[in-house]
């Protein structure tokens, strides 16, 4: 946990003092995070870094917007996809392992052909082009982990409920996906965390629109006099707090007991 | 509507939203990385369609390449190193967080916390922290009673490890959470079959719980493997590499590779020689992922 303090101990620190291994600084300031976010309060630090950036407003909505909606999208188009392979083995023992092998490739041997592609389509430096790049990004998370999930649920429970009336769809919906509610949530926020952390994606595929987090701090964070520790805490702190929040809403999912009571065995 | 109830077909309909977006997106990059893989491409010398193809001389290259060799196992020991540690440590967690604790929703916030960092954040706490008057010594000093002054990013072994340890505090969550959510989705009938019958904890544990989340053990593993071979950000910015060369990993020498000296078409098949590899490693290790487990 050490590092969280060292972290938001810098992110208060004033310029002077970042270089100090002290815990509380003695003289905290908030002017990091106001540097951060509003204009006006630029006129401090201006013998460090140029006051010309922008604000971090745009690169936090675009984050918020990319990662979330690429996520969300992931997710729909695996989560069917996951449970036909679990139940009924589409595409054998190979589709499974390819969908894989999109995570393998480091990214710099790509990188250069989908900026093409993306210029081509015309969704370089769009929110939509993004979305659509951690969609695909997320795909192997999803299906891998919500296969394994769906996998550790015999199959008499899908038996079962179809014998109770339900089409093979109804029984998917309304009792087997709430079963791996805990997978669920947890594989939506690991594809969320990825994606809001993409730095070389966000680097080369975006520019004036488009561009998250990742990119803006690397921006920000090269001063005249060498790293800007403080902004860069602070910016990181401030990234962090979408996140949490997505981690403190899926505890309530994180529940055991929701196979309690779904099958009476004899 | 009756063919909807016919399982084949919904199957197809379930699949289709991800066979359109990886056939369009996905096949694109792939297909020009192994064209230009056989070229002799670089940025300077023009547009890369017009590149003229050199056959296999780039795979060839590669084979004696020391320092592609060398980033392939430096990189492999890294992963070796973390994803172990990260996988014990995590199951632990998991374990531990099945009892009832106090707040334990405080807890598992701060539990999985570290995950939650922009990688190049991490990165750049630990490169304060691992400075030699930085707070890691600090600390380090004040619990063990004596004044330590490692120098952690001037030595080899030092250095391999900040990284590690660097890794493990920022992605055991993903193993904890990963596995936790994994026991969670265990029918309970088999464990309190094995409790009644007479098991201890600690058997019913290894011989019953383990066995049941093996493709949820398998499947975290090779997620967080094939991540951590991609290591890039940790590593560029708190040792750019390691004196020396002790801590380039393969990313960080494809980059040096690509962006430095501009050897496009060379990144373009060390690359994909990796994904191959790694893919034939991968193979055999999740074969028993494969096939289905259901009981």
């Amino acid at each position: 946990m050490m590092p969280v303090f060292w972290l938001v101990s810098m992110s208060i620190k004033d310029p002077t003092t970042w270089y100090e291994p002290s815990l509380l600084p003695a003289k905290p300031t908030l002017d990091n995070y106001l540097w951060l976010i509003s204009r006006e309060y630029r006129a401090r630090f201006s013998a460090h870094i140029a006051a010309g950036v922008e604000t971090m407003w745009t690169p936090f909505i675009n984050s918020l917007i990319n990662a979330g909606l690429g996520t969300i999208l992931s997710v729909l188009a695996g989560l069917s996809a996951a449970y036909a392979m679990s139940r009924y083995k589409t595409g054998g023992t190979f589709l499974p392992f390819f969908i894989l092998t999109l995570r393998m490739l480091p990214p710099i041997t790509v990188i250069i052909p989908i900026t093409v592609l993306f210029s081509f389509l015309g969704l370089y430096d769009t929110n939509l082009g993004m979305i659509l790049l951690y969609a695909l990004f997320g795909l192997p998370f999803v299906v891998l982990l919500m296969k394994s999930f769906f996998d550790e649920i015999p199959v008499e429970i899908d038996e079962a409920a179809m014998m109770d009336g339900y089409s093979p769809l109804g029984a998917f919906y309304k009792i087997i996906t709430p079963m791996v509610k805990p997978g669920l949530v947890v594989t939506l926020l690991f594809v969320f965390i990825i994606n809001w952390s993409d730095f070389i994606g966000a680097l080369l595929l975006t520019q004036f629109n488009a561009y998250t987090i990742p990119v803006y701090l690397a921006k920000i964070s090269r001063g005249a006099f060498g790293t800007l520790y403080g902004l860069l805490s602070a910016l990181g702190v401030i990234a962090t707090v979408p996140l949490i929040i997505v981690g403190y809403l899926i505890q309530r999912h994180l529940v055991r007991g929701l196979t309690f009571g779904a099958i009476k065995r004899g | 509507m009756k063919w909807l109830k016919n399982p084949k077909w919904v199957a197809l309909l379930f699949i289709m939203p991800l066979e359109v977006l990886l056939n369009l997106i996905g096949m694109f990059p792939f297909v020009v990385a192994i064209y230009l893989s056989f070229t002799n491409w670089t940025p300077v010398t023009g547009n890369w369609w017009e590149a003229s193809i050199v056959g296999p001389q780039n795979y060839i290259k590669m084979l004696f390449d020391a320092n592609f060799i060398r980033s392939i196992f430096l990189t492999a020991g890294i992963v070796g190193f973390c994803v172990t540690i990260e996988f014990l440590l995590g199951l632990l967690l998991a374990f531990l967080f099945l009892e009832d604790l106090l707040g334990k929703k405080i807890l598992t916030s701060l539990a999985i916390l570290p995950m939650m960092f922009i990688p190049a954040v991490t990165g750049y706490v630990f490169y304060v922290a691992f400075q030699s008057s930085g707070p890691l010594n600090v600390t380090l000093s004040l619990v063990l009673g004596t004044d330590i002054q490692l120098r952690w990013l001037r030595d080899p072994m030092l250095s391999f490890l900040g990284i590690v340890i660097t890794d493990v505090w920022q992605w055991t969550p993903f193993m904890f959470l990963v596995l936790f959510s994994g026991l969670l989705a265990l029918p309970p009938d088999p464990i309190n079959a094995a409790r009644i019958l007479g098991g201890s904890g600690w058997q019913t544990f290894r011989d019953v719980q383990l066995p049941m989340l093996k493709p949820v053990i398998i499947v975290a593993l090779l997620l967080r493997a094939i991540e951590a071979f991609k290591m890039f950000d940790i590593v560029y910015i708190i040792t750019m590499g390691g004196p020396g060369y002790a801590t380039q990993t393969l990313s960080l020498y494809l980059y040096e590779e690509g962006f430095k000296y501009l050897k496009m078409a060379y990144v373009a098949a060390e690359g994909l020689a990796i994904m191959l590899l790694v893919a034939i490693i991968c193979w055999y290790a999740a074969k028993p992922l494969l096939r289905r487990t259901a009981a």
